[in-house]
């Protein structure tokens, strides 16, 4: 190895246990609410809650987002935001010509 | 300059003094992202997209056409998973100059990838059991079969992309040549697969289970 290679790396074996613990947990979680008998839009609100929650957790710890400057942050949170505002947006325009 | 600092690898010679904004974050790094924000905007466009579709549909799945396999697709997405936690540590064995055990599990992480791509090859053409194009499910039928294959056809482009990629910075490692910050930089690739997956698991997969079909 080259360059920033040699540097004293701490244990993390913890760490990343929890992290995997985290992820399948989370995924065995979406799975579970899918197969659960119910109303289809409460399933489909809540799947989407859990995915989100994977997704800002997998690029905050697997992704060290965490770890990063702020102003790396809130580039990497800029994309994800217009994406969500965009589905609001055709989600409330969905609905609105379904109501009327 | 001295003849020593002359052959020193130019990687150790550029440190900048840190940014304001971004720290000692290189412009690889920076570029990466860049590059994986770019990327996420590409998906989230297909799975918008498919969103809309989905609930402009009266019927989603039509008569004869084959449900999806979920647990088959859960295990892939274990597998997915495991395989973001054995490239930190690859990433890890990178910055403690251990080559042995980065090429090891970098290795690991490619064999995730290719097991993956393996069951999702599986899944679309069949392998011991018919796949889902001899069940019914075929592309341009219906918007259920060509938003499957588009959405999951180009997450799986982004797989081999990976495999190819985690394995060229596994062959670098193997003659010496690699540095910490390339194994970083295809382990940020490789979570960013494995985030998307996430999302195309629960929008694609389980979304109309639990919708009903």
């Amino acid at each position: 190895m080259s360059a920033t290679a040699g540097a004293s790396v701490p244990n993390r074996t913890r760490e990343y246990l929890v992290m995997l613990v985290v992820m399948v947990v989370l995924t065995i979680l979406e799975v579970a609410v899918a197969l659960i008998p119910g109303h289809a839009s409460w399933t489909v609100v809540l799947l989407l809650a859990l995915a989100l929650a994977q997704a800002v957790y997998f690029a905050l710890y697997t992704m060290h987002l965490s770890r990063e400057t702020v102003a790396l942050r809130r580039m990497a949170a800029g994309p994800g935001l217009i994406a969500a505002l965009y589905g609001l947006v055709l989600i409330a325009e969905a609905a609105w010509r379904h109501l009327r | 300059m001295t003849t020593a600092h002359a052959h020193v690898h130019p990687q150790i010679t550029a440190r900048w003094p840190p940014d304001a904004q971004f720290g000692r974050t290189s412009s690889a790094k920076l570029a990466m992202w860049i590059f994986l924000l770019s990327d996420w905007l590409s998906f989230a466009g297909l799975l918008l997209a498919y969103g809309i579709l989905r609930a402009g549909s009266a019927v989603w799945r039509h008569p004869g056409e084959p449900g999806l396999n979920v647990p088959f697709t859960c295990l892939l997405t274990l597998v997915l998973i495991a395989s973001s936690i054995s490239v930190i540590v690859a990433h890890d064995s990178a910055q403690a100059a251990n080559r042995q055990r980065t090429m090891l599990w970098l290795g690991i992480t490619a064999l995730g990838g290719v097991l993956f791509l393996t069951g999702q090859y599986a899944e679309w053409f069949g392998i011991l059991h018919p796949g889902l194009t001899h069940e019914g499910l075929v592309f341009g039928r219906s918007a259920y079969a060509s938003t499957f294959y588009v959405i999951t056809g180009f997450h799986g482009l982004h797989v081999t992309a990976g495999v190819i990629y985690l394995l060229a910075v596994l062959a670098r490692t193997a003659r010496g040549v690699a540095s910490a910050g390339e194994v970083e930089l295809v382990a940020l690739f490789w979570h960013f697969v494995d985030l998307i997956w996430n999302l195309v698991f629960v929008l694609v997969y389980l979304v109309p289970t639990g919708g009903g079909g």
